[in-house]
Order: C-alpha cells, then sequence, then structure tokens
C-alpha cells in the first residue's frame, strides 16, 4: 500500500469514529440501590376484602342452591300429592262410569230398556219397525240385591247408595208426617192407593 | 432422606387410593353422598276395542311396623301416645280389628324379639294412605312406615273377569290374559341415583338416571266392553231364572274376533277369593262337553258339501231307528214323516240324520271335523285350552258312530263349537278367532298377533244352504225365538251330560244350547249360547230366550236394520 492510500484509509477512519462518539450517550452513573419495602396495608386489606367477597358469594350461591333445592323438594312434595289426587278422582270416576253403576243408577231412577225399537229412514221418513222387545227385561241387581255382572268397587257404592236413599226416603216422609211449609197436599177428593 | 421417606409413603397412599382402591372408594362415597331409587314402571293397561280400560294399576300402599322398636311415645307437651292407641287409629283407618293386629304384632315379638319389620295392613288407597301419614306425622311414630305396593285394579268388574285373569297378594299374575300376556304387560324398573344432603334433600344438578323405567305395554283386545257387560247380564238372568250351575255365551264377528265371551258365575278380577275356584277360569277354552244337536249343522253340512245329500232330499222319518246293534230314537214321539233333508234339521231328527249318514264315509266326516276346528285348541290357545282330541273313528263302535251325527259321543268345547259355525258366515271359510288385537309399547309401536290363513271347510253353496235351512229351523220353532223382520239362522240342542267315569249319562244333567248365524242375508256375528244344569222343569224351554235376547242386543248395538230379502222358502215336508 502507498502512503497516499494509508493516509486517505486513516482519515476516513477518523471520520467514522468522530461520528460514533457523537451519537453513543455519555456514561453516567447508576440509581443508588434501594431495599424493595414490604406489602402495605392497602394490599392485605384488598386480598382480604376479596376473599370475603368469595366466601360471602360462596355462601350466598349455596343458600339459593340449598333455597332452590327445598324449593324443588316441596314442588315434588306438591306435585306427588296431586298425581295422588288425581289417582284417586281417577278412580272414583272410573267406578261412577263402569256399566254397573249406570245400570243400577238408571234401574234406581226407574229407567227400562224400550220395548219395541224402530228405524227412521232419512230419505223417506218411513218408520220401520227393529228389534222386539226382549224376553228378560234387563235387571242391574238380582232378587238378593247384588249386581247380577259383580264388581267390588261398586257393589260397596250400590249399597252404600242404597243405604243413602233409604236413608233420606224416613227422613222425608218423617217430614211429611209432621208437615212444612209448602207441602203437596192430595187432591181433595182422590182416593189414596191402597 | 427422611424428607424422601415421607413423600414415598404419600405417594404410595396416593396411588393406592386413586388407583388401588379408586373404585371401592367412589362406591363407598357415593353409598354416603348418594341416594339410589328404583323407578318402578307402570304395568300396562288392559282395554277393549273400544279403548275402554278393563285392567289397570294403581298406587296402592302397606303399612309395615317395626316390632323392636315400637314403644309409647311421649310427645313435646307431654302427651303420650301409646301402642294401643296407635293400633285403635290404625284399625279405624284400615277397617281392621285393633286387637286382631294386637295380637299380629304380639306374635312377631315372641317369635323374634329383634324382628323389625312387619306387615300390619296392605292395599292401602290413597285417602287411607294420607290419613296413615298424618297419624305418624301427628304422633310422631318412628316406628311406622308406609311402602309403595302398586296394585292391579279393574274398574269393570267382572266384565271379562274370565279371560282377563287376575293377580296375586304380591302382584303375580296368575291367570287368564294377565298371566298369557306377561311379556307385553310387565314394565322394566329403572334406577335413578342423586346426591344427598344429610336430611336427605336431593342435591339439584346431581341426579343421575342410570336406568329409566320401562312402562308395560298397552293390551288391546277384540272384545267391545259394553256387549260384554250387556251379554254377562243377560246371562246371570237366565242361569237365575233356569236354577242352572252355569252358563257361557259367546259372540263372534264374521271374521272371527271375539266380541264377547260371557260366563256366569264370573270371576271379579278385583276379588277373585270371593267366587269358587272352579270358577275363576275360562270354561270357553277349558271345560269340554257333548255338544248335542247343535253339532247336526256340522255333520249335515259336510254330507251336504260331499254331494251325499241334498237339501230337498225327500225322507220317511220315524221316530225309531235299529239297525243291527245300533238303537236310537226322537226327542219326541212321532210317525213316519215326510220330511225333507230341510225338515229333518228343522225337527232335529236324530233319525232321519242317521238315516242319510248311511254310507257316508267317516273317516271324510272326520276330515270335515278337523277342518271345523274340532280337535285342536283355536288360535287364541288360551291357558289352559283343551284341544279335545278326537277319536280315530275306526275304533267307534257301530252305536257311537250313529250317535256323533247327532252330537253324541263326541266331545268340543264352547269356543270350538261357536268357531265351527264361522264357515256358515263366509261363504265357507273359517278364519281363525282372534281375542288379542295388539300390544302397543311405550314407543307407540303396536305389534299384532300371527293370524293363521282362514280354512275353506265347505263350498260357499253349502254354507248359504246350511244358512237356509237354519233360518227355516228358526221360522218353524214353536218356541218363538225369531224376530219379526230379521233373518236368523240357528240351531238348538239339549245334550245330555256322561258321568265322569263313562258309565252313561246322568238324567239329571243337561246343556241346553242354542248356536246360530244373524243376519242369514248377510252374516255379521255367530252366536253361541248354552246352559248348563237348568233344574229339569227349565230344560225344555231351551237356551233360545238368551239366544234371541243376545240377538237383539245386536241389533240395538249396531243399529242393524231389518232384513231386506225374503226369507227362505225351503219345504219342510214333501
Amino acid at each position: 500500500m502507498s502512503t497516499a492510500a494509508l493516509r486517505q484509509r486513516d482519515a476516513e477512519r477518523d471520520v467514522e469514529t468522530g461520528s460514533e462518539r457523537a451519537e453513543k450517550p455519555g456514561l453516567r452513573a447508576l440509581p443508588r440501590w434501594r431495599p424493595r419495602s414490604g406489602p402495605k396495608l392497602i394490599h392485605g386489606a384488598v386480598a382480604l376484602a376479596g376473599l370475603a367477597g368469595i366466601v360471602i358469594a360462596q355462601l350466598g350461591v349455596s343458600v339459593a342452591l340449598a333455597d332452590g333445592a327445598m324449593e324443588v323438594k316441596d314442588i315434588q312434595t306438591q306435585t306427588s300429592e296431586a298425581k295422588l289426587h288425581q289417582q284417586a278422582m281417577s278412580e272414583q270416576l272410573a267406578t261412577l262410569e263402569s256399566p254397573q253403576q249406570l245400570a243400577s243408577t238408571a234401574q234406581g231412577l226407574g229407567m227400562v230398556s224400550s220395548e219395541q225399537q224402530h228405524f227412521i229412514s232419512m230419505a223417506t221418513g218411513e218408520v220401520t219397525v227393529g228389534a222386539d222387545a226382549p224376553k228378560q227385561t234387563a235387571q242391574a241387581l238380582n232378587s238378593g240385591g247384588l249386581l247380577y255382572v259383580p264388581n267390588e268397587l261398586v257393589q260397596s257404592q250400590v249399597q252404600l247408595d242404597d243405604a243413602t236413599g233409604k236413608a233420606a226416603l224416613a227422613a222425608q216422609q218423617e217430614r211429611e208426617e209432621q208437615g212444612y211449609p209448602g207441602m203437596l197436599e192430595p187432591v181433595e177428593g182422590v182416593a189414596a192407593d191402597d | 432422606m427422611l424428607i424422601v421417606a415421607l413423600v414415598s409413603v404419600f405417594i404410595v397412599r396416593l396411588a393406592d387410593i386413586q388407583v388401588v382402591n379408586a373404585a371401592q372408594l367412589n362406591e363407598q362415597s357415593d353409598e354416603r353422598r348418594t341416594s339410589t331409587q328404583v323407578l318402578h314402571g307402570a304395568r300396562g293397561d288392559i282395554v277393549d276395542a273400544n279403548g275402554t280400560v278393563m285392567a289397570t294399576s294403581v298406587d296402592r300402599w302397606a303399612v309395615t311396623i317395626s316390632p323392636m322398636h315400637t314403644r309409647d311415645i311421649e310427645l313435646e307437651d307431654g302427651t303420650t301416645i301409646t301402642v294401643g292407641q296407635m293400633l285403635k287409629q290404625l284399625g279405624e283407618i284400615t277397617g281392621q280389628d285393633p286387637n286382631a293386629l294386637a295380637a299380629a304384632l304380639q306374635a312377631e315379638t315372641d317369635k323374634d324379639a329383634e324382628s323389625n319389620y312387619l306387615v300390619l295392613a296392605t292395599g292401602l288407597d290413597v285417602e287411607q294412605y294420607e290419613q296413615v301419614r298424618q297419624m305418624r306425622t301427628d304422633w310422631q311414630l318412628p316406628y311406622i312406615d308406609l311402602e309403595s305396593r302398586p296394585e292391579r285394579t279393574y274398574p269393570l268388574g267382572s266384565v271379562g273377569g274370565n279371560v282377563i285373569g287376575f293377580e296375586g297378594t304380591y302382584g303375580e299374575s296368575l291367570a287368564g290374559l294377565e298371566l298369557m300376556q306377561d311379556a307385553c304387560l310387565a314394565p322394566t324398573d329403572g334406577s335413578r341415583l342423586a346426591e344427598v344432603s344429610p336430611d336427605g334433600t336431593e342435591i339439584p344438578g346431581t341426579v343421575r338416571v342410570d336406568q329409566p323405567a320401562v312402562n308395560g305395554g298397552t293390551l288391546q283386545l277384540t272384545i267391545d266392553s259394553d256387549l260384554q257387560f250387556s251379554t254377562q247380564q243377560i246371562l246371570a238372568q237366565y242361569q237365575e231364572d233356569f236354577g242352572a250351575r252355569s252358563a257361557t255365551a259367546i259372540v263372534l264377528r264374521k271374521d272371527g274376533t271375539v266380541a264377547a265371551i260371557a260366563e256366569t258365575p264370573t270371576v271379579d278380577p278385583n276379588n277373585p277369593q270371593a267366587i269358587d275356584p272352579q270358577f275363576r277360569g275360562a270354561r270357553t277354552f277349558t271345560n269340554a262337553y257333548e255338544p248335542g244337536s247343535t253339532l247336526k249343522s256340522v255333520t249335515l253340512a259336510a254330507m251336504i258339501d260331499q254331494g251325499h245329500v241334498d237339501v230337498e232330499d225327500e225322507w220317511t222319518v220315524p221316530w225309531q231307528y235299529q239297525q243291527g246293534p245300533v238303537v236310537l230314537n226322537d226327542s219326541f214321539v212321532h210317525g213316519d214323516m215326510p220330511w225333507t233333508t230341510t225338515g229333518i234339521l228343522a225337527n232335529s231328527s236324530n233319525v232321519g240324520m242317521v238315516t242319510m249318514a248311511e254310507g257316508f264315509d267317516r273317516s271324510i266326516l272326520y276330515d270335515y271335523f278337523a277342518d271345523f276346528g274340532f280337535g285342536e285348541t283355536s288360535a287364541i290357545e288360551f291357558l289352559g285350552e283343551q284341544p279335545v282330541q278326537l277319536r280315530d273313528p275306526a275304533t267307534l263302535d257301530d252305536q257311537t258312530t250313529a250317535n256323533q251325527m247327532f252330537g253324541q259321543g263326541i266331545a268340543v268345547t264352547p269356543i270350538q263349537m261357536a268357531s265351527s259355525y264361522l264357515p256358515f258366515a263366509n261363504e265357507g271359510k273359517r278364519p281363525p278367532v282372534q281375542l288379542v288385537s295388539g300390544c302397543t309399547n311405550q314407543e307407540g309401536e303396536t305389534a299384532s298377533p300371527k293370524v293363521g290363513d282362514p280354512v275353506q271347510v265347505l263350498k260357499p253353496e253349502t254354507a248359504s244352504d246350511m244358512n237356509e235351512m237354519m233360518e227355516v229351523m228358526v221360522n218353524e220353532s214353536s218356541q218363538d225365538f225369531g224376530i219379526d223382520g230379521y233373518r236368523i239362522s240357528a240351531k238348538t240342542g239339549t245334550a245330555e251330560v256322561a258321568y265322569p267315569d263313562g258309565s252313561g249319562y246322568d238324567p239329571n244333567a243337561w246343556i241346553i244350547s242354542t248356536t246360530g248365524v244373524f243376519p242369514t242375508d248377510e252374516p255379521e256375528y255367530v252366536v253361541h249360547v248354552m246352559i248348563e244344569y237348568p233344574i229339569p222343569s227349565m230344560r225344555t224351554t231351551g237356551a233360545v230366550g238368551a239366544f234371541h235376547d243376545i240377538v237383539n242386543l245386536l241389533i240395538r248395538h249396531d243399529s242393524i236394520p231389518p232384513s231386506t230379502t225374503e226369507p227362505s222358502d225351503l219345504d219342510v215336508e214333501w
């Protein structure tokens, strides 16, 4: 390398060093070390308050759940009681609509099956004769007062109705013997049945 | 080193808890925290053809007591509830004698001083259950408990009780369709697990249903409960009037489905013990009898179908018949009568029947018997149903061979007799009889029983001829059991009853019956009525009155209009 070239290189190096010096900060002293201060009271208070909040919230949720559970249990009890009530009513209804009950009630009311059945033609209005009278009049109760077609569920009801009916009849007769306002008197001149 | 040892111990214990004994500990934990409840499925209902409930399940309870803990209880207000008071109150609720309850309690304690369980009462209904529960709460009785025991109830009582069957004290099926169709009706119990608090309250969100209960299926019958009730009522009245031991009536629709199977006396499934055990089943399927003259329609149909005789053939019929060892006579004395084949049936002549059957191959007759359904159980295959095997005709003596033409020396069940008339209502075909319509499970899927194909027993024209001949029998009868305006075909029968030891016929035992098809021109029903062991004075009256009233009932029930075709004009005499 020539002397001039060397001079040129040194000059360039001086320029570079000068610009670096200009950009880099200068040395400065570090802040003085201080030991970390202990937790402040406020932090403890916040933590405790948070903990208390969590406990209270948990208690609240537990109380609400327990309350809800009790409520659910109450509702379940009410539901099962309602179901039992419904079952009791359904059983009563089934007994009341059984054919034995209907037949004995009808018989008690003096109803009998029709003697002769008739058909009316919707087209012509003509009346034709249908089934004749049965040879036996259908009866619900036999000569012993028992159902011809037994039903343990109804028999007691029939007896009950019978007993109630007799008691009501006896009470009515007693009232009529004593007389009461508005009682219908036999028409004069009409012979009483012997 | 100590720390390492401690950590090792903890690790071993952790592994023991989490892995080795995990399942057992979980189970123990569950036992403490959870309550397992059996979920009872409901047994299925039995309903009639119209959906009317004939059998259903209801909640009932049993009162149980812990004898070892039974003692007088002192209440907070100082009142003492004695055991005697409790028993008296319980007796008032359940209708039991308190002394009997006390005796049962004492006997249990004497037997086992540490007995913890005794059933004091069963079958408590809702009202009684509430009363006992109230008593237990008010008097703070820790030794009494109420146990759920669902029971079967039959709202229609004995309507169809003979075929429906019943259950035993502990809910086991004992008879009839309850037993036969148990696979359809029986529920499958499930289980329910939930975590509970110490006071027994379920913790929300912890319920785990392990297995839901599956209710039993609904069994639908072909029976019409209204018809069944009315038929039973009619039958019971006739049984009473006739002083009869029992009576049976079967109403089949022309397609073979059973509309009614009435028997009296009939078991009331609500209280099976109330009736003599011999009447708790369905005699329609289990009792064989000699049918008598109602079988003449069958034997005559076979002869006509084979061309052996014709409806208008002319016969001279004396009142007695004697050929070799065979001796028989008609039920009434008459001279030599110029009867046609129709006349022989209309007059129910035994002599005429045997005369016509001369030369008729009995093996062919037996083939017809089999086609008519005799000698085998019906398609219903009811519990204990008798097939009543037919005897080999080759083994019969001459007298029995002759007697079978008018229904003696052969036994049938009532259902066989009724279904043997189905070919007359179906142009010669006999459809299988059917009692169950189907079983519908909880998901609403219905399974119908497999029903076989009808058997072509007779030619259609033979069935038509028979209906006309039986119509003439009804119209010519002195017993007046026809109904003006309606065409009815039927045959009456008066059968003797053989002694069980086969030593002959009981002179005081008779079975009077009538079997028929209605209406003759467009058959809808087959009706079979039999009254068993009527008092002698009523024997000659026959079962025609009951038959008339049941046909009358069917007309009213279905509003069947009068026939529009002319009645048969077949001649009875020539």
